[in-house]
């Protein structure tokens, strides 16, 4: 059996499932992040094989998407951390389920 | 490839001014607070002008990604004006309650410039980046007073949610490019000129009576597209807060600045259904089919969820919250109401959302702006707290209670006439039921708004001691205006509905 | 994509990169859990390796691993006094369940799918593809990604430096304990 298009989706859909419960169930702000960052890892494999594997006419405009959510992912890092250090030096904690003035 | 930079100046403008806010704020710290923002407003409306003079009729693009056609410019004249409206609201309240004031003024001028970018592009890469440079902003304007827990907490909830979203909303994307292998919209960009491969020309099988043997068959490429749409909807759901990803919404209106709040609910909405609208009329066409029953289901259940919930809120902020999730409710309408049998049914769809946008958006803000002037006098925001505002501030009483009565859809009002076109337009596609049930919402929403205007009118000002409440000459006007807008809006439509008619037909050039 | 040496590399890059996220996923600790995610982003920069993208291969080292691990494990540092544990909130079962119903959706999608999957061989050059479509076709969301970073970055600087006035509160408390050490001596 040829290693296919159809092998990278696959490992794509684990990691999206992955990053999605992380993301969802963990208490942690960071840990929150740590599923965003896996989902879109997710995202970016399943470009990128998308890129090899179909016919297009833009050659690599998945490469370069992959390259934009890239940056993206890593201003999306920085803005999200310095909200959770904020929340951390009013609140000493950055669990999302104690962080509860709001109803959630 | 033609590289026409004059077609984008207003956004360079845009990007030139938001950092320039920021640096002179940085280089003269002792310069007077209110003179950025009476400078940021100014430079705003000129903008705006001189954006409605220069390229109105215009319809050209710049490399195919983005489209400035009369679609692109009307909502850059509403989010500038959006903007310009925030800024005016936010002055005072920004010098009493908020620091850094230039970086909050270049922020929502950045918000103001991701919202232009998203109307017009016409490639996902595109979309999604401006959709980014909205978000961003907007999750830091929210949480922008550092010292208040609400803030931060409301801002760190939304930024992970947003963050979520955007990933399900990027997935969704890739498995639209598998499909169709493209990120371009539409067949045709405005010089008439085809777009070499496109997402509706790929698509173009689904639908059609014959199948064209050069694209992909529908049958083969369904599951993709299918959940390639599940997701897309599902990551647009989050930002424009459709039942069930809203419960983000309460909270972050809620913990927000006010005049923030009044931002999120105007031109976070906007542009969200901006680029919706564009996605789903310029690329998804040919699949309406598909998506459908699923933007339908969650139209209706946002009606109900949204003006349910909004029946048991004691605090002004959440309500508007809840009753703005409401109004997306009625919008998704217009988004299920382009799937017709015919063009120009698609097209009456477009035009009367938008219309209803322009609506809600006018009302929310002339709300809102009222209640910043309550709020910067007496620092409450419960519905309880607006006892008695008919003696102390007949004009704020007048104006939350038109602009209720315009969001529960009564007629005089905006609410009443954008509302009826937009139901009228969902029937006229086949979706009487849907109709129906958005009339009989806005029965249940006229309960809730009826109990802030009780409050308001009826009942005495629970401190007795309390004086009258003075309102800064500028607001006054800015809150007048906006009121007159309403008013304008609900007794001569016509004028605007045909400026917007003309703007979506953009997006149906066969029509 | 037949040879022997393929399907080692990609069954081995597999199981290393979900692996480490299942490892995220059960881990207790948050640093564990860190050192797994940056295990699954240099699974994934394999991966792109195997797919060609050797640009993109780099970029994901130098960034992933690079720049957003560090940074996420100062944030865990310079956050000392809240909980260090990776624990599950209620959403834990909900989670699971809606993870199995993703991943069934997602992989039936993948199978079921006629992707037209054509290109035999990989595009060449990619780099220089990629560095001239960023300066041509995609100029204009390459100057709004400016943007962005711009906005993210002066936004940030806002939330996380403290303002004038906490920095006087703190230099009082400073100068406040320093009277008191010399009031002793003096």
């Amino acid at each position: 059996m040829t290693i296919g298009l159809e092998h990278f989706l696959v490992l794509g859909a684990l990691l999206f499932g992955v990053g999605l419960y992380v993301a969802l169930a963990k208490r942690n702000a960071i840990g929150v992040l740590m599923g965003v960052e896996l989902m879109l890892n997710a995202v970016n494999l399943t470009l990128v094989a998308f890129g090899r594997f179909v016919e297009s006419e833009v050659a690599l405009s998945t490469s370069v998407f992959v390259v934009f959510i890239i940056a993206v992912a890593a201003a999306e890092i920085a803005v999200g951390l310095a909200l959770a250090m904020v929340v951390y030096r009013n609140r000493d904690t950055i669990n999302v389920d104690r962080v509860n003035l709001l109803k959630w | 490839m033609d590289f026409e930079y004059e077609l984008v100046v207003p956004e360079f403008v845009m990007a030139g001014l938001a950092t320039l806010i920021v640096a002179v704020a940085l280089c003269f710290p002792r310069l007077r607070q209110e003179l950025l923002g009476y400078g940021a407003a100014a430079a705003v409306l000129l903008l705006l002008v001189l954006t409605a003079v220069f390229y109105i009729n215009v319809n050209d693009d710049f490399a195919n990604i983005i489209a400035v056609d009369n679609y692109t410019v009307l909502f850059r004249i509403f989010f500038l004006g959006i903007a310009f409206f925030t800024i005016l609201a936010s002055m005072q309240f920004a010098a009493d309650r908020l620091k850094n004031h230039g970086e909050y003024y270049g922020l929502i001028l950045f918000a103001t410039l991701g919202m232009m970018l998203m109307a017009g592009a016409r490639e996902l890469i595109t979309a999604y980046i401006a959709l980014e440079l909205l978000s961003f902003s907007l999750y830091i304007l929210v949480g922008f007073n550092k010292l208040n827990p609400f803030s931060n907490e409301a801002s760190l909830k939304y930024m992970l949610l947003g963050a979520f979203s955007s990933a399900l909303f990027l997935y969704g994307l890739s498995m639209i490019y598998g499909v169709t292998g493209t990120t371009t919209y539409g067949p045709i960009d405005p010089d008439g000129v085809e777009a070499a491969r496109n997402i509706a020309t790929q698509l173009g099988n689904f639908g059609a009576a014959i199948p064209d043997p050069a694209l992909p068959a529908a049958a083969d490429v369904r599951p993709g597209l299918i959940i390639g749409l599940v997701l897309v909807v599902a990551g647009l759901g989050f930002k424009v807060s459709a039942v069930p990803f809203h419960q983000w919404t309460p909270d972050a209106y809620q913990g927000a600045p006010l005049p923030i709040t009044a931002f999120l609910s105007a031109g976070g909405k906007a542009a969200a259904f901006a680029l919706f609208l564009r996605l789903f009329a310029e690329a998804f066409m040919p699949a309406s089919a598909e998506w459908v029953w699923l933007v339908a289901i969650v139209a209706a259940g946002t009606m109900i969820v949204g003006n349910l919930m909004a029946l048991q809120q004691t605090n002004m902020k959440r309500l508007l919250a809840y009753s703005s999730i409401a109004q997306v409710g009625y919008l998704l309408v217009g988004i299920v109401a382009l799937h017709a049998d015919t063009l120009a049914n698609s097209h009456d769809a477009a035009s009367a959302l938008v219309l209803h946008l322009v609506g809600y958006v006018a009302t929310n803000i002339a709300v809102f702006a009222a209640l910043i002037a309550f709020y910067n006098r007496t620092g409450r925001d419960d519905i309880a707290d607006l006892r008695g505002l008919a003696e102390r501030q007949p004009f704020l009483a007048l104006t939350i209670s038109v602009g209720l009565f315009s969001l529960a859809g009564m007629p005089l009002f905006a609410g009443f006439v954008t509302k009826f076109i937009l139901f009228q337009a969902a029937a006229d596609s086949g979706f009487l039921w849907l109709a129906a049930m958005g009339v009989t919402a806005s029965f249940v929403s006229l309960y809730y708004y009826l109990m802030v205007i009780k409050q308001i009118y009826l009942y005495k000002p629970a401190d007795t001691a309390a004086s009258r409440l003075h309102v800064p000459a500028p607001m006054t006007a800015a809150i007048a205006v906006l009121t007159a807008a309403v008013f304008f809006i609900g007794l001569y439509p016509t004028p605007l509905f045909k400026a917007i008619e003309h703007s979506t037909a953009m997006l149906f050039p066969g029509a | 994509m037949d040879g022997v040496g393929h399907h080692l590399a990609f069954w081995s890059l597999a199981v290393i990169t979900v692996g480490a996220a299942l490892g995220i996923l059960v881990s207790r600790n948050l640093i564990h859990a860190m050192v797994m995610l940056i295990l699954s982003f240099i699974g994934v920069a394999g991966l792109y390796l195997l797919l060609s993208a050797e640009f993109i291969a780099v970029v994901q080292i130098l960034v992933y691993v690079g720049a957003i691990s560090v940074l996420m494990l100062f944030a865990i540092l310079l956050t000392p006094r809240a909980a260090r544990d990776n624990a599950e909130t209620a959403m834990r079962y909900p989670g699971l369940i809606l993870m199995g119903l993703v991943i069934a959706a997602t992989v039936f999608v993948a199978l079921e799918t006629d992707w037209g999957a054509v290109r035999e061989e990989p595009v060449a050059e990619s780099a220089r593809i990629i560095g001239q479509s960023l300066i041509n076709e995609f100029v204009l969301p390459f100057e709004i990604a400016a943007v962005l970073l711009t906005a993210a970055l002066v936004g940030a600087v806002a939330l996380a430096r403290r303002d004038d006035e906490d920095i006087d509160a703190h230099e009082q408390s400073l100068t406040l304990e320093g009277r008191e050490d010399s009031g002793g001596s003096s």
